[in-house]
């Protein structure tokens, strides 16, 4: 749950920082098409969300509530970190987090 | 035109001794005007006194003149200040 | 006379709202700076303030986990033994994070020590022989109080926090860029790189930092902020104390002798009345007089709320005196916000994350107070630009160095050595104060390079002097599965792995810049 509630927020920030023109420009040299930054926009936005409910399941709602806003905090300094020594490190945990989020989930 | 040095120092004062100030007597004011329980309006009002004493502060230096700054401190203060002992 | 030459020549604070606020950010961050530091540091240590104290007491060894009524019986047994002219016993009950029983017995000061510490085995009640050491309370009351005398350190405290909050407000105001800035740090760029870091620090973990403000001045409210109080309590504080947290003065002795009643079933009613919960404190008053009482505390781990709960007992027949009244959403209020900042009801995961953001609060301020003196390179010759570059480095690196020692002096000491809690105590602030003046006598970039090192290798030290003097080394307690003592001793090193990063990186580039 926890580590499903990282690769949400991850995937939200990450989807928020790409639709931004200039660090689109940092990873594929020009933005993105306006559609689909408005769809990176809004399925960021819906991935920090949906967060909060995931960390309100594992810790309940109102440790939950924090909890999401530490997890918050930790996938956005993750992502400026990783996106500063370079943008496409920064997609590797894209693949990463869901995976260790699913094994963990099937465990 | 008055002195930078003497501008700056009318704000700071009125913000930071003047900020709180403004935040002690509104805070007393609530304790003893709220119409609850006596240990709920005071911890409200010292609750509420904190964010005064911040925007206080914020609108001492945000003001675009020095007196709107100084005034803007000084009239609530004279306000409540003249309400509050006439309360209970 | 255009009007931007007439603003342009006005003082800063009148050129408009940007200008302003970034007057009153930088001058009021700068000057609270190395105190916030100092306060972030701290408090951020205090997330693992029971770790820390059980680390600097190694003779605690780990021990059975017991419920709480076999540990209150044990640890009434063995308080029973020496019980003349005793008024008030408080025994803290073990809990996950201190399996200990600690009891605090008051006592009439005619017939002994006015005030007794016991650390007692929670199955046994057996007291535990460990070495004395003021642990991790020593930094998480320096957290608020700054070792000083009277209550002087909590008004600075709080004055810091509402100097902070106002930090926050301006630092946003003032952040024009604070939304196309977002998710952008661009190392090795000297200032701008600084600039970045302490943006990106401050608004990614916003939401605490501004909470963890707040609520540290709410828990010093009656103290900043008395005067509704005074006026509504004329009587005294008392009654508020009492209203507060439900904790009523004790009723006088009748000087008649009566057995204790039994505890265990009171603890059962307790649990039962708080929907399972588990009491956490003791405190019983007047014990084997026939005006004894018993208070049941709950536990303030169990909820986010840290207003008091607890129910009063007769304590010669066991019958309920009274409870805690229903809380009002003020008080409750209160309690959460209060229960916020100690974060006492958070598990393991939570509080590395309350950890985690503290640490980027004090990188927020650690990155402001060099950022300061990074603008200003090129004053760097007069006298204040000296001051300030001699404070940062002592509030920076001096701290965590008088930190490491501090831990340092409890494992040198031998566990007997006398007086050796204000001899720690005396090492912190000693090695603090030579930091200080290494600081001011060394030239700056000689005075970063060397302390950025020293605190490396006094957080390695940490954990190495610790397996040479007790048995509780790391690949010993790695082995054993003893969490406490392997944690402290990881954190440890990646601390010293951090500051030998830093070292290198800075020696490399010649001067701050990331």
């Amino acid at each position: 749950m926890i580590a499903l509630a990282f690769a949400l927020t991850y995937f939200g920030w990450a989807a928020l920082c790409f639709a931004m023109p200039s660090h689109a420009r940092s990873l594929r040299g020009r933005p993105f098409n306006q559609p689909i930054v408005v769809m990176l926009r809004c399925i960021g936005t819906i991935a920090l969300l949906v967060a909060l409910p995931v960390t309100a399941h594992a810790w309940g709602w109102s440790n939950g509530t924090t909890a999401w806003f530490g997890i918050l905090t930790i996938a956005c300094l993750a992502l400026i970190g990783l996106f500063a020594t370079s943008p496409k490190v920064a997609l590797l945990p894209l693949v990463g987090l869901p995976t260790a989020a699913i094994i963990a989930l099937l465990r | 035109m008055r002195p930078t040095w003497l501008l700056m120092t009318a704000r700071i004062l009125t913000g930071f001794v003047g900020g709180y100030i403004l935040s002690a007597i509104v805070a007393l004011f609530l304790a003893k005007a709220l119409p609850v329980v006596r240990l709920e309006a005071v911890l409200t009002g010292a609750m509420i006194g904190f964010v005064i004493n911040v925007v206080a502060i914020i609108w001492a230096f945000a003001a675009r003149t020095t007196l709107r700054a100084c005034l803007g401190i000084l009239v609530p203060c004279a306000l409540f200040g003249a309400i509050t002992p006439f309360i209970r | 006379m255009s009007i931007t030459a007439d603003r342009a020549r006005r003082p800063t604070a009148e050129r408009g709202l940007r200008p302003a606020m970034a007057v009153l950010h930088t001058w009021g961050g700068l000057l609270f700076g190395w105190l916030l530091f100092a306060i972030f540091v701290t408090g951020t240590v205090s997330y693992f303030r029971d770790e820390i104290s059980l680390w600097m007491r190694p003779e605690i060894g780990q021990l059975t986990a017991t419920t709480p009524d076999v540990a209150a019986d044990a640890a009434l047994r063995q308080l029973r033994k020496n019980s003349v002219g005793v008024r008030r016993w408080m025994i803290d009950l073990p809990t996950d994070r201190s399996p200990v029983t600690s009891a605090l017995v008051l006592r009439d000061p005619k017939t002994g020590p006015a005030a007794t510490r016991l650390t007692l085995d929670p199955a046994s009640g057996a007291p535990i022989k460990a070495r004395n050491t003021a642990g991790g309370d020593f930094l998480y009351y320096f957290h608020f109080d700054l070792y000083m005398p009277q209550r002087f350190g909590r008004y600075l405290t709080c004055t810091a926090a509402i100097v902070m909050l106002v930090a926050f407000v301006s630092g946003v105001i003032t952040h024009r860029r604070i939304f196309k800035d977002f998710f952008t740090f661009r190392p090795r760029r000297g200032q701008r790189s600084w600039l970045d870091a302490h943006n990106a620090l401050g608004v990614t973990a916003l939401p605490f930092h501004v909470m963890i403000t707040y609520t540290g001045l709410i828990t010093l409210l009656p103290l900043y902020l008395p005067w509704g109080i005074e006026a509504m309590y004329p009587d005294g504080r008392q009654e508020f104390v009492i209203e507060m947290f439900d904790d009523a003065p004790p009723r006088k002795t009748l000087n008649v002798a009566a057995p204790l009643a039994p505890i265990a079933p009171l603890l059962a009613i307790a649990s039962a009345e708080w929907q399972g919960g588990t009491v956490g404190r003791l405190v019983i008053d007047n014990p084997g007089d026939r005006a004894a009482t018993i208070r049941l505390v709950r536990q303030d781990s169990e909820r986010i709320s840290h207003a008091v709960q607890s129910m009063l007992f007769d304590g010669s027949n066991g019958a309920l005196i009274s409870k805690t009244p229903v809380t009002g959403a003020a008080a409750e209020a209160r309690g959460i916000f209060h229960g916020l900042h100690l974060a006492r009801f958070s598990d393991i995961w939570l509080r590395w994350m309350f950890f985690i953001s503290g640490i980027v609060g004090c990188a927020m301020i650690a990155t402001g107070l060099v950022l300061w003196s990074v603008k200003r390179r090129r004053n760097a010759a007069n006298v204040g630009h000296k001051i300030v570059d001699a404070l940062n480095v002592t509030a920076i690196t001096g701290l965590p160095i008088a930190i490491a020692a501090y831990f340092l002096c409890n494992r040198l000491l031998s566990a007997t050595s006398p007086g050796r809690t204000l001899w720690e105590v005396g090492c912190f602030f000693a090695v603090w104060l030579i930091a200080g003046l290494h600081a001011a006598i060394r030239p700056q970039r000689d005075a970063w390079r060397e302390q950025l090192w020293i605190a490396a290798l006094l957080f390695a030290t940490v954990p190495t002097v610790n397996a040479i003097r007790t048995e509780r080394g790391l690949a010993t307690s790695l082995v054993s599965g003893d969490w406490v003592f392997a944690g402290f001793d990881l954190t440890a090193l990646a601390t010293a792995v951090f500051f030998a990063i830093s070292a290198a990186h800075y020696a490399r580039r010649g001067e701050v810049a990331a």
